[in-house]
This record gives structure tokens, sequence and C-alpha cells, in this order.
């Protein structure tokens, strides 16, 4: 059973596909960081720094920007993305 | 994914190249359902299937329609039931199946004496139609004569993470194989205008998608269709490009060549976008009533087979073409197993990747294109949608065929 889901070699993030909890440790991509908020299910977790003004990438394409620079293992939602079409 | 084998089809006079073989009984008229109806019950099982339309005042859209399906490649005759007195343009849809190479008959049941000797007359014609037809000369298949379409109905939040990436990774397989991809959705795609725009080959399609994306937005507007609700929201989605980008991801990665309309067929290879939305003043309702009449016209640009991805559990095949029923979730999956074709909860809840289940539906499409039956058709399902709708010029930008 997998945990969460990175969809395209270009994302930034992965989908949770159940609750993760806070202060697991994570390996992906041969990089290894720590889970810093739960994460609920189906919600986007950020697998790489992604610095304030820089697009979120979901099936390799931008979903939107950072408001604020996130780290790996945030959660990334509406308090810190926002689409590119406002 | 390495297969240069090729699959097995029918060759049309006309040059096309089909993967079933399939006499259509044509209803032209409500009025003429029930006598097309018991002729098609004399051959369920057999290769012939049941479409029709059910207006009587004209409709230019619908007559390209039955003519675009009548002249398909998977088709091979077609049998018109009319009741006589309704106003569909019959003769005009004949002479271009006739100038097709396809046989073509039919019963007008006012000069037929009535629906018990219209129903004889048509059970003899079938008979001949399907003899006639047997002899259909058999064709080799390469992804290059093939054309498939995609859509999603009944879809869950699993959807954007399984089914429709992996149909997109069959999509730019195919595609890159020389094949034809075509992909709809109108309606789920706002927020994606400047992504699909960026995909366009040249300034000129980058045009059209964004005419044909404005025109839907306004459409759905005048329809007071919502595109991002507050569940999506608590479900982990957080723009309104994220929601579309998981029902367009199935066009996969490839360029977008061109922007076509319902009875078009796409003039070269690669991937196209099917505009189903009228064109000009809203009227006649919702643009499709249901996935089959979206179906339909995916078919009616010439869709040999198509792939539908469902989470939920949609039952549906079509009349003409095969439809591969792509599951986003196992649970559906062991739920519905006789309606469904692939599962794709594999990539959620086992080590599967999106590539692998993108080579699955790839294998799936050759055996089914090589006369292997889908789930829907081994159930029986041939459903068929075609209701009013207008749009500007469609014959003038069709390619002859």
């Amino acid at each position: 059973m997998k945990r969460y889901l990175k969809i395209h070699d270009d994302d930034n993030i992965a989908i949770a596909l159940e609750e993760l909890p806070k202060g697991e440790k994570i390996s992906m991509d041969g990089k290894t960081f720590i889970i810093k908020d739960r994460i609920p299910r189906g919600h986007k977790m950020a697998v790489k720094n992604i610095a304030e003004g820089h697009d979120v990438f979901k099936y390799g394409m931008a979903i939107g920007h950072a408001t604020g620079n996130i780290k790996a293992g945030r959660h990334v939602h509406s308090h810190n993305l926002k689409s590119n079409r406002d | 994914m390495t297969m240069g084998k090729l699959m097995t089809g029918y060759q049309r006079s006309d040059g096309r190249k089909g993967i079933r073989n399939t006499v259509l009984i044509v209803y032209t008229v409500e009025c003429a359902h029930h006598v097309a109806r018991r002729i098609f019950y004399e051959y369920e099982g057999k290769r012939v299937q049941l479409i029709g339309f059910g207006g009587c005042a004209p409709n230019q859209y619908a007559n390209q329609m039955l003519k675009a399906l009548c002249t398909h490649p998977n088709v091979a005759g077609a049998l018109f039931v009319s009741l006589g007195c309704e106003n569909m343009d019959r003769r005009a849809i004949m002479k271009a199946i006739q100038s097709s190479g396809r046989p073509v008959d039919k019963i007008v049941i006012q000069d037929q004496g009535g629906t018990s000797s219209s129903i004889q007359t048509g059970i003899r014609k079938i008979y001949n139609l399907l003899r006639e037809t047997e002899k259909s000369p058999d064709a080799s298949i390469s992804w290059s004569d093939l054309s498939i379409g995609t859509i999603c109905g009944g879809s869950d939040a699993l959807s954007g993470l399984s089914a429709n990436p992996a149909i997109g990774k069959a999509f730019d397989y195919i595609i890159s194989q020389g094949g034809t991809g075509i992909f709809e959705e109108s309606g789920e795609l706002m927020g994606c205008e400047q992504l699909m725009m960026q995909r366009a080959r040249n300034q000129e399609v980058r045009q059209k998608i964004n005419d044909a994306l404005t025109k839907a937005k306004n459409y759905y507007q005048a329809m007071g269709h919502e595109s991002f609700s507050a569940g999506n929201a608590t479900g982990g989605l957080t723009t309104i490009e994220e929601k579309s980008l998981g029902a367009y991801c199935k066009s996969g990665d490839s360029a977008i060549m061109d922007v076509i309309k319902p009875g078009m067929t796409a003039s070269e290879h690669g991937l196209y976008f099917l505009d189903i939305i009228p064109d000009g003043e809203v009227k006649w309702g919702f643009p499709n009533i249901n996935d089959n009449a979206e179906i339909a016209e995916l078919i009616s640009c010439g869709c040999q087979l198509i792939l539908f991805s469902t989470g939920r559990g949609s039952v549906v095949g079509s009349a003409i073409s095969p439809v591969i029923k792509i599951c986003s979730n196992t649970n559906t999956y062991q739920k519905m197993p006789d309606d469904m074709d692939i599962n794709a909860g594999k990539i959620i809840d086992s080590d599967s990747s999106l590539d692998e289940v993108g080579e699955e539906i790839v294998n799936g499409i050759m055996k089914i294109a090589s006369g292997k039956q889908t789930a829907s058709e081994t159930l029986g399902h041939q459903e068929f949608a075609l209701t009013y709708k207008n749009f500007d010029s469609t014959d003038i930008s069709c390619r002859v065929t």
C-alpha cells in the first residue's frame, strides 16, 4: 500500500493517500526530509523546498505559485498556494 | 513499451480501416424507433447495432453526425428505417454512405404497408447486408490507422491520481507511434486555458483553443454550472487549475495539433482537442445530456476505440466503437467486476506505477483492436445518444475522405 504519490517527475509536491503524521521521516528521489505538518488524505505535501513566487507543479504542470517559502515536508494548500489565474 | 506488432481489422473501400465490422440500423425519427428495434432484436448478439435520431424537425448537426457515424471505419453498411413524413434529409446521408463504398438500404414505413410488413422486410434486408459485408477484407492495422478517444464519467477523488494520468501515459505512447488521440470535456478544463495554449503547435491553434474555452466558459455560466466547490478544497484541491488538470491529464504531454468539432476527422496524426460546445447563442439546454452523447461525438470524429475513466463505476459502452473501462480504485473494480476492463487502482494500493498501468492500457487496446471484446461489449452495452445542437460550418473544415 502506497502512502503518498508523486504523479510526474517534474512535480514538487506529492499527494497523501492516507493521513500522514507530523515528524515522520520520508525518503524520496535520494533525498530525505521530515513531514512538518499533519497531511490529511488527498492533500498535498511539498517534497522539495519551494521558494516564494515559484510555481507548484502537479501533473508536471503549474497549479499555482507559492505565496511564501515552503519547506519540503510542509502541507501545501490555500494558506501557501495561490492560483496563477487571479 | 516496445510493441512493433500489428493488429488486425477491416479494410474499407474508402481507404479507412476499422476494428469492428458492424451493420447499423438507423431510425430517422422516434416514430420509426419501434420498427427499427424489432428488426434489431432478430439479430441481437450478431454484428448489428441500433442508432438513430429522435427529433422530427431538421437539424444540420444530427445529419452531419449520422453521416459521419454511418461512414465510420468500424461500420460496414447501414439500413435506414424512416417513417416517411419526418424532416431528416435521409437521401443526402444515404448518398454519402453509398459514395463511401458501403452498402446502404432503406425502409419507409408509410410506403411499406405499416409496422408488421416493415419489420419483416427489415429483417430480410439486414440478412442481405450481413451477407454482403461478410466479405469486408481483413487489414493489418498499425497505430497510425487508429484514432482513440478519451472521456471520464462517474469520477471520484482518485480518478485524477490513477486512471486519468495512466490514460495520459497511454495517449503519449499511441501518439509517439504515429496514432491519433482525441480528448474533450471543455467544461472540465476551466483554469487550464494557459497550459493548453502553451501546448498548441502554432499560434493559429493557440487562438482556436482560446476561442473554444472562452465559448465553453460562457456557455456553462449561462447554464449555471459550478466549476469549483467547497468540497473540492476539503478533499485537498487548492486551485481551479489543479482540479481541471485532474481531467485534462488524460490527454498526456503531446502537442495539440488542432481543435476539431463533432463529425470532423483529424487531418494528421497526433493529439486533437474536440470542441463539443455548440456555436452561437445558448439554446436546447446542456451541451451534452450524458456521457454517451459525448462518446458518440468522439466516435463521429473517427475514433475506433474509447478509453473511459471511471471511479464510482459507470457501466456504459457504446454503439460503433468499443469502450475500454479504466477504473480509478480497487474497491469499485472488485464491486463491479463484470463491467471493468482495467484496474488503475493498483497505482494507489500496490506497487504498480502509472507507466505500468499505461502499458496495460496499450496492451488492452491491441487485443481489443484485434477483436477481443471489452467488458461492456460482452454484456451487450450499445448505448447511443444524439440530440439537437448547432455548429457553424462543420462541413467546410471537414477532411474529404
